[in-house]
């Protein structure tokens, strides 16, 4: 079992990256949504 | 009869099954979908029963069923419903070695590829970089996958429904509650359809166990060549960069097992596509005999024609559905005889050869290469045009072995901006948009106001039309042109010149569209393509969809035009022609010049005989 958690704590890095990632694509799509109602409300 | 013949029998009673339900489906579809605001007259027999159960939902998950949300509040709840199914997906692939129905003991999923998968599932994309078979356990598949199939076809359907609702309100700053919405769709469309069709697949032989994988002796040994691994388990090269390989013989043949009726009929009717096997529907277990075929594809093509009926019948003129649905059989039909043809008159470099391609009652002639035997090719041609015109991304023959011109088909149907007839609601959101688009173009030319069912198209609406429409075709040439520049990219290409820049430019037209299916010959399982994919598919899948929920909002908002004798029609044959013309105009002028380098070059390289 330790065997298998240290092979989880080498790649612990990399799910911070991919789900760093996946906040990022969420954060640029919501501030679409802002963007397409302030482009709303000025029309 | 003649292979022609029969191909042209076995399309028209399949398209006119389909057809025939499109009214029924749609209808109900529509009863279901519609909040009692919108609702004339009582709700139906479906609604009542499950009335309880869908209330049961909402008390448990603290949902306030009667609570309207503004575009922005609906959007924002889609997109976090859908991510934060990503972080699901993401942690049962990366902890499966420590989670229950794990027979094979799988050990946990890269993180590159996890997050490709999640990825690829919550957007209904369905692209798989990895082996379902040697990679995923049973609950990985089950409580990952299969939910989100049912969870990305749901989302489609609510931005459906919010899409129209934008035309049937009228001075309203609301479109609907997500996630009544997207409960509705689940509870009362795709799990009774889902479950009846995974029954009948189960009755045809799909299986559906938790069995471990069966080993069976083989009738004969078999000699093949095994590649050579190092101790870490990487493949060894040698100097030119081949791999290393062994003879090996066996006599044992491993089966894999599994729950693969459940996922495979969610997989069809919600078009997702990604299957339990690397072979998807090509394996016999998924799709066993030339029935089960059949079934699947009109599994794939039934909710989207259907959800043309549903916007009818909910604007109030059942004519605008059928127009729309004309458009997209005008679309698919032609489409679909091209590929069945090229396939069937084969492959001139193997008839120079003296190889008889003449279909006969000894053989089916034509390209049989990669094609299931117990398909052919009109069977096969119809399920790539069928998986790839819907977002569905399914495949039960190669793509990659298909013929220049046949391929083409595919790859043509998903940069229409997979509108014919498109996925679970997002056929109908989309082509909704090039109505606009139509509506909007004709305005120009007569010098007025842009009108579609009672709602003035003015500059915001078509600010976000042109959004949605130009983001997938910039996520499919950017991808593309990316790939194509860097060595990483480079690297996974199968096949060198023309048929190598097609691969790429599929696998990003595939992912960019959310349709997910694969053309073959590229190796896609790697860090690069794993995270470009996954970007692709992102953007392909929101971006376009917060556009089409922005304009709702602003159409539901809008005070009805009245029809006036200078109201474009837009139920009948003109507005027909003006729809596809859009749509190709659209899709002709975007994709024609990445085309010509990939399979269009490469068809006139062939019959040039090169």
């Amino acid at each position: 079992l330790s065997g298998r958690i240290d092979f989880y704590r080498e790649e612990f890095g990399m799910d911070a990256i991919y789900l760093l990632i996946l906040v990022v694509l969420y954060g640029a799509t919501h501030a679409l949504v802002w963007a397409f109602e302030r482009l709303r409300k000025t029309a | 009869m003649d292979v022609n013949t029969m191909f042209g029998v076995m399309l028209t009673a399949f398209l006119g099954i389909v057809v025939l339900c499109v009214k029924p489906l749609g209808s109900y579809i529509a009863d279901v979908m519609q909040v009692d605001r919108d609702r004339q007259g009582p709700p139906n027999l479906a609604l009542r029963a499950g009335s309880r159960f869908e209330n049961l939902i909402y008390r448990l998950c603290g949902i306030h069923s009667g609570e309207e949300m503004s575009w922005t509040r609906y959007a924002i709840a889609l997109l976090l419903f859908n991510v934060l199914g990503a972080v699901v997906v993401y942690g049962l692939q990366r902890l499966q070695l420590f989670l229950p129905l794990n027979p094979q003991k799988f050990a946990a999923v890269s993180p590159d590829s996890s997050f490709n998968t999640a990825v690829s599932f919550i957007t209904n994309t369905n692209w798989q970089g990895y082996s379902g078979e040697s990679t995923m356990g049973y609950l990985a598949q089950m409580a990952g996958l299969a939910v989100q199939n049912f969870l990305s076809a749901a989302t489609g359907i609510a931005v459906a429904i919010a899409l129209i609702r934008g035309f049937v309100r009228h001075t309203v700053k609301t479109i609907g509650n997500f996630w009544v919405d997207v409960t509705r769709a689940i509870l009362y469309v795709l799990l009774p359809l889902a479950v009846v069709l995974a029954l009948v697949l189960v009755s045809q032989g799909v299986i559906e166990n938790f069995a471990g994988y069966q080993d069976a002796t083989t009738v004969e040994k078999i000699t093949y060549q095994n590649p050579k691994t190092d101790v870490a388990g990487n493949p060894i090269k040698d100097a030119a960069g081949n791999a290393v390989t062994e003879t090996a013989t066996t006599e044992i043949q491993r089966l894999p097992m599994g729950p693969i009726a459940s996922q495979e009929a969610i997989k069809e009717l919600g078009t997702n596509g990604g299957g339990f096997y690397n072979a998807n529907s090509a394996h016999p277990y998924e799709n066993p005999t030339p029935l089960t075929n059949l079934l699947e594809i009109f599994a794939i093509l039934l909710i989207p024609f259907a959800l043309t009926y549903t916007f009818g019948k909910m604007v109030g003129d059942t004519r605008q559905g059928w127009v729309i649905l004309t458009a997209m059989l005008i679309l698919f039909v032609p489409l679909v005889i091209l590929a069945f043809h090229s396939e069937q008159l084969g492959n001139p470099l193997i008839a120079k050869q003296g190889v008889d391609q003449v279909a006969s009652t000894l053989q089916a002639g034509g390209n049989m290469e990669g094609k299931e035997t117990r398909f052919g090719i009109a069977a096969s041609s119809l399920f790539a045009a069928a998986a790839t015109g819907t977002s569905t991304g399914a495949v039960n023959t190669s793509h990659d072995s298909m013929t220049p011109l046949g391929g083409f088909v595919p790859m043509f149907l998903m940069q229409l901006g997979e509108v014919a007839p498109g996925g679970v609601g997002t056929g109908v959101y989309s082509i909704l948009i090039f109505a606009i688009l139509g509506v909007f173009i004709a305005g120009l030319m007569i010098g007025r106001t842009p009108e579609y069912l009672g709602k003035k198209i003015e500059a915001f609406e078509m600010k976000m039309a042109s959004v949605f429409i130009l983001t997938t075709p910039f996520a499919v040439l950017i991808g593309t042109a990316v790939a194509v520049m860097t060595i990483a990219g480079k690297a996974g290409v199968g096949n060198p010149g023309a048929h190598g820049f097609s691969e790429i430019l599929y696998a990003f037209t595939s992912v960019a569209n959310n349709n997910g299916s694969s053309f073959g010959g590229l190796t896609a399982s790697t860090v690069f393509y794993n995270v470009a994919t996954a970007l692709a598919m992102f953007i392909g899948r929101f971006w376009p969809i917060m556009a089409a929920l922005a304009i709702a909002g602003s159409l539901a908002a809008k005070k009805r035009v009245p029809v006036t004798e200078g109201t474009m029609p837009t139920h009948g044959p003109l507005f027909v022609t003006l729809l596809i013309g859009s749509i190709l105009l659209i899709g002709v002028l975007t994709y024609v010049p990445a085309l010509a380098l990939g399979p269009v070059v490469e068809h006139f390289m062939l019959a040039a005989a090169k």
